[in-house]
């Protein structure tokens, strides 16, 4: 299922993909919609809805919600996760998995800190009294509080779920290596190719993250690290030459 | 019943300067009270003047070098804590439960001992939820500067993955274990947000009668049971006086951060009696105001103007730990405990 959040008709997607379910911003009642359209960015806005748009699907009929930001590669059988899932209230993913004594690694660690030690790219809901509470708190917080403003500790809708630790008892912190690589861990995750599948570590890379791709410069994985190496990026070449193949090909066949 | 520790079993510790030896005085009685035959281990950079009672082969003192560093002795005494931590770890010992000086033992601590045992890290959040109603104001956005765990409690068991860890804290803290208003960093405490995803078997412990304190006491129902405080259900375990001013309180209803000491429920009397006990065994501290006001003078923007900008303390606060991070960057103390 696809949020849109910046488009009301959707009989035309609908029709053009139609294994997937569009929802537009209807199931938010008007007046929180408003004010909410009106103070944030189209991108605030649609990181604002992520809780709002879990606890629809969690009271609509939907027992577990794995909720993915949308530039993000699927590249296995998700089913370990669910079963996480079955058995915790929420499942998240840490950005980082493993200290690193380098000096290198203190910037990452820093930037890390100050958005969110959880990546909101990747998080999983089941109906329980105890996620419902933490996204309703979740929400309230979103609803006015999601942008950019550091030296108050606000990073999106990201930074406040750090406090899902606190609030949420049976929680489960996703360690495998394969969900949810992207740029800020590339270094830890020791990515290599073995017949034919992308691996982490000992772990199959499921989950691939684009965060900060750029298509107006596709020379780069993130806008926010340019300067990536080659060497970290190795192994994930030929993943991120398919998914910018895969965005062309869906472009020219919008276009058309 | 006490729980039987053996020698490199389990092991508790604490670090302060003198100034909080009242404190420790107390702490140190309360543990006993409940654990006469466990070790506990006070370190701290001056001498102390223990009572008598409590020279015995349970408790020891370990003096503490902080070499050419130098700095205010909060900074210095929470830089030092992952070294000390480390450094038990290295002596062998099985678990290791650090409690702040300004803590008191209020029942068995058996219930947590084993939880620190079976886990690697234990940690405790500073608060379990947020009724928006009764909590501090903002409060959830001063964690989000200072961290959402406490670091006046910490329970470590033995394991190469732990010791990682410590020594990752100790390189961080030895560097980057300063504060600055509305910056990144918060002590040794801010790092720890990371702990979850670095530590596999962290702990989250969320037992309502452990490290109780200011901050998390107005969300908390209390109330006395046979003659035993219970927080929301469970035991008051372990009480943290987070931020005290026994001088103040006395004639004020506001504990820090104006909190009323009326939400504390029945505690509220305990924390009066915490008071007086400090200051008869000669509480001499500088207030926790003046503390602060010297912090604020000496980090602060100097310009009246500029305090009001965000640019510029955006800049200023950067600056500021860009040149203190230089000024520390040679006056490790990591290699100094061994």
């Amino acid at each position: 299922m696809i949020l849109v959040t910046d488009q009301s008709d959707l009989t035309e997607l609908q029709k053009n993909y139609p294994l997937i379910t569009f929802i537009n911003t209807d199931f938010l009642d008007n007046e929180t919609l408003k004010m909410m359209s009106k103070i944030y960015t189209k991108m605030e806005f649609a990181y604002a809805l992520t809780p709002f748009v879990i606890i629809y699907l969690l009271l609509n009929s939907y027992s577990q919600v794995l909720f993915l930001k949308l530039e993000t590669l699927v590249l296995g059988d998700l089913e370990s996760l669910f079963i996480k899932l079955n058995l915790n209230s929420a499942i998240v993913t840490p950005h980082l998995l493993s200290p690193d004594i380098s000096t290198l690694n203190i910037k990452q660690e820093v930037e890390v800190l100050l958005a969110g030690t959880f990546n909101g790219g990747v998080v999983g809901f089941r109906n329980t009294a105890e996620a419902l509470k933490y996204l309703d708190w979740w929400s309230q917080k979103t609803k006015t509080q999601c942008f950019i403003d550091v030296s108050n500790g606000i990073h999106f809708e990201q930074r406040w779920l750090d406090f899902i630790t606190s609030f949420i008892s049976d929680l489960e912190i996703i360690r495998n290596k394969g969900i949810n690589v992207a740029h800020w861990n590339l270094r830890e995750r020791a990515l290599k190719i073995r017949d034919g599948k992308l691996y982490a570590g000992t772990d199959e890379c499921l989950i691939f993250r684009f965060s900060g791709f750029d298509e107006t410069n596709p020379m780069y994985l993130s806008r926010y690290k340019p300067n990536l190496s080659e060497e970290e990026l190795a192994a994930a070449g030929p993943t991120f030459e398919k998914y910018k193949k895969e965005l062309r090909r869906y472009k020219a066949q919008q276009d058309a | 019943m006490d729980k039987e520790l053996i020698s490199k079993g389990t092991i508790f510790c604490t670090i302060a300067s003198n100034e909080y030896e009242p404190m420790v005085n107390l702490l140190v009685d309360s543990f006993f009270k409940f654990h006469p035959k466990s070790r506990f281990i006070i370190f701290s950079g001056d001498e102390y003047n223990l009572k008598n009672s409590y020279k015995t082969p349970s408790l020891e003192f370990r003096k503490l070098d902080f070499g050419a560093v130098s700095g205010s002795k909060r900074f210095l005494y929470s830089r030092i804590k992952p070294s000390v931590l480390r450094s038990l770890m290295e002596e062998g010992w099985q678990s290791i439960i650090f409690l702040d000086p300004d803590m008191l033992v209020m029942s068995s601590l058996d219930e947590v001992i084993d939880l620190v045992e079976k886990n690697s890290l234990t940690l405790t959040p500073h608060i379990l939820n947020l009724n928006e109603e009764n909590s501090i104001e903002n409060f959830d956005k001063v964690l989000l500067n200072v961290g959402m765990f406490n670091a006046g409690f910490i329970g470590l068991s033995q394991s190469q993955t732990v010791l990682d860890f410590l020594r990752w804290w100790e390189s961080r803290t030895s560097e980057h274990g300063i504060m600055l208003p509305n910056s990144d960093f918060y002590f040794d405490q801010r790092w720890l947000d990371l702990a979850p995803g670095y530590v596999e078997n962290c702990f989250i412990l969320r037992d309502p009668g452990v490290n109780v304190a200011y901050f998390n006491l107005s969300n908390r129902r209390t109330q006395i049971e046979n003659d035993s405080y219970v927080i929301n259900g469970s035991k008051l375990k372990l009480i943290h006086f987070s931020g005290f001013d026994p001088e103040k309180l006395p004639s004020s209803n506001n504990y820090f951060l104006r909190v009323p000491i009326s939400n504390f429920g029945p505690l509220e009397n305990v924390f009066r009696l915490y008071a007086n006990e400090l200051l008869n065994l000669g509480w001499k501290p500088r207030s926790i105001d003046s503390r602060i006001r010297s912090f604020k003078k000496f980090y602060s923007p100097p310009l009246l103007f500029a305090k009001k900008s965000k640019i510029f303390r955006f800049f200023w606060t950067r600056f500021l730990r860009t040149s203190i991070a230089k000024k520390l960057k040679h006056h490790s103390i990591i290699s100094q405990i061994k």
